[in-house]
C-alpha cells in the first residue's frame, strides 16, 4: 500500500489538511454529523451562519425541490454567537480539523460585534463572512451586491479580527469581478463562491409561491456550471485563494472546481442527500489523483489555461 | 441506532387508487424501528430526483425467526409528485440508499393510564398505524382505528387491523364506504363518551390534524399528532421543516428531529 497522499492546501493564512470543507447552512454546527462520519476526516467545516442574537428564521414552507436542485428560504435561523461559543464550540475543539464560523449581520456594527465575539472564541480556524444571503429582509445580500458596501463591511470586520477572513460572494450580480476586487481591497484573505442563486417556484393549482417568502435561493447540481463559470471569472480578477461552492457531490465535481481555480471546495446540498457526501468527495478526489498519477494536488489547482 | 445503508426492494404492490406497499430488505433498520419513526429513502436508483423522501414505517417483518429478528420493513405510499411516481416503477432487486430510523415516534405506552388509544388516520396518514396497532396489542393496550378517506378506492389495509383483533371505523367524504363525512365526527362521539379513558394518536393532512387537535383540546383528551412536511435532509440540519412552537419564546421546532410526532400542546399550527 502506498503512503497516504498529501492533500494539504494553503489558502493564504489558512492551512487545511485537505481541500474538502462543508458549506454553511448544510452542516448544522458539526455535531449533527457525528453519528455519520469522523469530522477529523474533513479539511474543515463551516457552521451555520451566526448572528449577534438568535434568530427564529422564516415561516414554513422553507424549501422546495427543483430539477437537480432545491430552493430554500430558511432565513438564517441560528442559535446566536453567544450560545455557539458557550455550548457548541467547546465540544468541537477536540477535532483536528478547521472549524470555520460563518457570520452575518444587518448592519456593519452587527457584523463587527459578531466578528469580535467570534475572534475571542478559542478554537476557530477562520471566519467566513456572509454578505450574500438572499433570504433576509435586511443585511446579507445588500452588502454583497454593491462593491462599496462590500469593501466597507469587509474592512470593518478586518479591523476587529486577526483570524483568516473568508468572504462568501453572491452570484446574484451582473458582474462578480468588482465584488471580488472590493472584498480583496477590504482585506479578505480568501473568497468563497458562490452562495445560492435567486429562484422561485409556484404551485400551479393554488397559484401561490412554493416558499413562504415568495423567493428563495437555488442550490444543488443545477447550479454547478454557473458556479464554475463564476470561479473562472473571479480567478481572472483577483489573486486571492478561492473556495469553490455549487452543486458538488462527487470527487470529480470537486476536481472540476479545482482545475478552474479553486484551492478548496465546500460541499453543500449534497450533505442533505447523503450525510456522508463530504467524505465520499474526499475519497473520490484521492482516487482520481491516484488513477491519473497526479502527485501534487497543487498541480491541479488553477491548471486551466487562463 | 441510526443506519445509512443500501436497502433492497423485495415487493412493490398496488393496494388502491395510486396507493402502494413497498417492502424493503434492511435488517438493521427494521430491528431498530419504532412506530411513528421514518426513513429518508432514495426514490429511484437514478440520481434524480435529488432529495430522498421521508417515509414512515408501516409494518415491520415478518421475522425470519425469533433469533434473527425482522429483516424487512414496509412503506405505504401514495403518488403525490414526481418522486412517488418514480417509486411506483421500483421492482424487486432494485437497491436504494436509505437513512433511518429517524425522528421521535408515538409513545409506546400512553400516558395517564387511558384504557384505550384511538388511532385517527386520514388518507395515506394510515401509514404508521399498522405498526403502532401491532405494538399496542403486544403491550396489551386496547386500541380503536378511526380511518377516513375521500372515497372507498383510497381505503386500504383494513384487513391488517382486523387480523390484529380490531374493528376499524371507516369514514369517507363521499359516503362510498362507512360513515359519510369526516373522521372527526366519530372522534367527537368517542371523546364525548369516554373523555377520561382515551388518548388520541393522529396522522393525516394538516386540516384533519387541526380538527383533531381542536376536538381533543375541547374535550380535554391528550393527543399526539404526526406531521408531514417537505423534508430535504430528515436529520435536523437543513432546518427546512419547521413548525411553530407553542411556547412563550416562540420559534420553530424541527419536524424531522423534534417530531414528526408532537403532543398537541407543543405546536401551534
Amino acid at each position: 500500500m502506498s503512503a497516504p497522499m498529501n492533500l494539504a492546501v494553503k489558502l493564504g493564512p489558512l492551512h487545511l489538511k485537505n481541500p474538502v470543507l462543508t458549506a454553511s447552512g448544510t452542516f448544522g454546527y458539526g455535531e449533527e454529523f457525528e453519528p455519520f462520519l469522523d469530522l477529523n476526516r474533513l479539511g474543515g467545516f463551516v457552521v451555520k451562519g451566526l448572528s449577534c442574537r438568535p434568530r427564529p428564521g422564516n415561516r414554513s414552507p422553507r424549501t422546495w425541490e427543483t430539477p437537480a436542485g432545491m430552493l430554500n428560504s430558511i432565513g438564517l435561523e441560528n442559535c446566536g454567537i453567544d450560545r455557539f461559543l458557550e455550548e457548541k464550540l467547546p465540544r468541537l475543539r477536540k477535532y483536528r480539523t478547521a472549524i470555520i464560523a460563518n457570520l452575518f449581520g444587518e448592519t456593519i456594527e452587527e457584523y463587527c460585534e459578531v466578528a469580535r465575539k467570534a475572534d475571542a472564541g478559542e478554537g476557530l480556524a477562520a471566519l467566513e463572512l456572509n454578505i450574500s444571503c438572499p433570504n433576509t429582509a435586511r443585511g446579507g445580500i445588500d452588502f454583497g451586491c454593491d462593491p462599496e458596501a462590500t469593501r466597507e463591511v469587509v474592512r470593518a470586520v478586518r479591523d476587529v479580527t486577526s483570524l483568516p477572513l473568508m468572504v462568501k460572494l453572491t452570484p446574484n450580480v451582473t458582474d462578480i469581478r468588482p465584488l471580488a476586487e472590493a472584498a480583496q481591497q477590504g482585506g479578505a484573505d480568501i473568497l468563497s463562491l458562490v452562495n445560492t442563486f435567486f429562484g422561485m417556484a409556484i404551485d400551479i393549482r393554488s397559484r401561490r409561491p412554493r416558499l413562504s417568502t415568495r423567493h428563495g435561493g437555488l442550490s444543488g447540481p443545477a447550479i454547478k456550471p454557473m458556479a464554475i463559470y463564476l470561479v473562472d471569472r473571479v480567478r481572472a480578477a483577483t489573486d486571492l485563494p478561492i473556495v469553490g461552492i455549487g452543486g458538488i457531490r462527487s470527487g470529480e465535481d470537486a476536481v472540476e472546481f479545482m482545475i478552474a481555480g479553486a484551492s478548496a471546495v465546500q460541499v453543500g446540498t449534497g450533505n442533505f442527500v447523503d450525510p456522508l457526501c463530504s467524505v465520499h468527495v474526499l475519497e473520490e478526489i484521492e482516487t482520481f489523483l491516484e488513477k491519473e498519477g497526479i502527485q501534487e494536488l497543487r498541480g491541479l489547482i488553477g491548471s486551466l489555461p487562463r | 441506532m441510526l443506519f445509512e445503508t443500501q436497502v433492497e426492494v423485495r415487493a412493490n404492490k398496488i393496494l388502491g387508487a395510486e396507493i402502494f406497499l413497498l417492502t424493503l430488505h434492511a435488517p438493521d433498520i427494521a430491528r431498530a424501528a419504532l412506530p411513528g419513526q421514518f426513513v429518508m429513502l432514495q426514490a429511484s436508483p437514478s440520481p434524480e430526483p435529488l432529495l430522498r423522501r421521508p417515509m414512515s414505517f408501516c409494518q415491520i417483518g415478518p421475522s425470519g425467526s425469533p433469533a434473527t429478528g425482522p429483516e424487512t420493513f414496509r412503506i405505504l405510499y401514495q403518488v403525490a409528485g414526481s418522486g412517488t411516481r418514480l417509486m411506483t416503477r421500483l421492482v424487486p432487486g432494485d437497491t436504494l440508499s436509505c437513512l433511518g430510523p429517524l425522528g421521535r415516534g408515538f409513545p409506546l405506552l400512553p400516558g395517564g393510564h387511558p384504557r384505550r388509544v384511538v388511532l385517527v388516520a386520514g388518507g395515506i396518514g394510515l401509514a404508521p398505524f399498522p405498526f403502532m396497532a401491532e405494538r399496542l396489542r403486544g403491550s396489551g393496550i386496547a386500541w380503536t382505528l378511526l380511518y377516513g378517506a375521500r372515497s372507498a378506492g383510497q381505503i386500504v389495509g383494513v384487513d391488517w387491523f382486523r387480523q390484529l383483533g380490531g374493528d376499524p371505523v371507516l369514514v369517507t367524504e363521499d359516503g362510498s364506504v362507512g360513515e359519510k363525512g369526516f373522521v372527526t365526527a366519530p372522534l367527537a362521539r368517542m371523546v364525548e363518551e369516554d373523555r377520561d379513558g382515551i388518548e388520541v394518536y393522529a396522522c393525516g393532512p394538516d386540516p384533519m390534524l387541526r380538527a383533531v387537535a381542536r376536538v381533543c383540546r375541547e374535550g380535554g383528551v391528550p393527543c399526539r399528532l404526526s406531521l408531514e412536511a417537505v423534508m430535504p435532509c430528515g436529520f435536523g440540519v437543513c432546518l427546512g421543516c419547521g413548525v411553530e412552537a407553542n411556547r412563550p419564546e416562540g420559534g420553530y421546532l424541527r419536524i424531522c428531529t423534534d417530531g414528526p410526532v408532537f403532543a398537541g400542546e407543543e405546536i401551534r399550527f
